[in-house]
């Protein structure tokens, strides 16, 4: 992941996030997408997302659906009742973290 | 372009030869795999083979980073664990060990060749055993969520070594006792409890 000491705190809420906009998705989708949204400038790598999905999984914030697609098995994930609530909680924390990042390194542009 | 079945279980054997394991980490990575190859095939105009070696020369350490990070001694399993521990009806069990220690002298219900301390050993080979049997002989496939309570059995064990043989030649005392007895009955219904979640969604592991 790009510049990951700055990402790897927001990944799990990167993911929450774009599971509430998506429904459900798979992992290499996920990828794809963030890709995508950021225009390449940020690569979640398969390292990093798996791990995540799986904690977020086991915290039973995600639910999974597996279905045979194409000769293989795929996971897809969406967010459980509880997730939802969660990723509420996350992006309103991360954007009072963005607002306060913002005062301290440009002050001028927070008012 | 899609992957034959043959080029699916290229990439199965690959992943298979190069570690990974666990049938239900390696399904999930073998999709990744095989969906980034496809598009590479497409976008690239590739075969199959070329496709594939051209991901993995790039993407071969981070893909199999994420299989590292699976270890059967996780600080999620252990913690969901001691959530179940401080289950109510768990918190019942261990309160009426203690109160069934503190009225039965045990210790003289056993010879000295074999204590009590032998029992839980004991006790923990024939889990043990009975998971090697079902993990390798019925099951036939690897599965990390089932695994990783191996470890956990694994850490008990340590456990009870350490506390067991501080005093080698005292009794244990109701503490000790009432201790491990809750801890076996509670991993025992803990691995039920996961054998059966297990059970209930296999058809989400299983082609």
């Amino acid at each position: 992941m790009k510049n990951s000491q700055l990402y790897k705190g927001s990944l799990n809420t990167i993911i929450m996030k774009l599971l509430e906009e998506q429904g459900r998705m798979y992992g290499y989708e996920i990828t794809q997408k963030v890709k995508e949204i950021t225009k390449g400038e940020l690569n979640i790598t398969e390292g990093a997302l798996y791990p995540a999905l799986h904690k977020l999984e086991a915290d039973g914030l995600l639910d999974v659906e597996v279905e045979k697609v194409d000769n293989r098995l795929r996971k897809y994930y969406k967010l459980t009742e509880k997730g939802t609530t969660e990723t509420v909680n996350r992006l309103a924390e991360l954007e009072e973290f963005i607002k306060n990042m913002q005062t301290i390194v440009n002050p001028k542009l927070s008012y | 372009m899609k992957l034959t079945a043959e080029n699916i279980k290229f990439i199965d054997n690959y992943l298979k030869n190069s570690e990974v394991i666990y049938y239900d980490i390696r399904m999930e990575m073998l999709d990744h795999v095989a969906t980034a190859v496809e598009q590479k095939m497409e976008a690239e105009n590739l075969d199959f083979y070329d496709a594939f070696k051209g991901y993995m020369v790039v993407n071969k350490k981070e893909i199999l980073k994420g299989n590292k990070f699976w270890s059967i001694y996780s600080k999620d399993t252990i913690l969901n664990f001691l959530k179940f521990l401080i289950h109510p009806i768990m918190i019942l069990i261990s309160v009426s060990f203690y109160f069934f220690y503190k009225n039965v002298a045990v210790s003289n219900y056993f010879s000295e060749s074999f204590t009590i301390r032998n029992l839980f050993f004991v006790f923990m080979i024939i889990v043990a055993f009975f998971q090697l049997i079902y993990f390798h002989l019925i099951l036939k496939q690897r599965f990390f969520v089932l695994e990783k309570l191996g470890g956990l059995l694994a850490i008990i064990y340590y456990l009870q070594m350490f506390f067991m043989n501080q005093h080698e030649d005292e009794n244990p005392s109701i503490i000790t006792l009432t201790l491990f007895s809750y801890i076996m009955i509670a991993y025992l219904l803990y691995f039920i409890k996961e054998v059966y979640k297990f059970n209930t969604n296999k058809k989400k592991f299983v082609l």
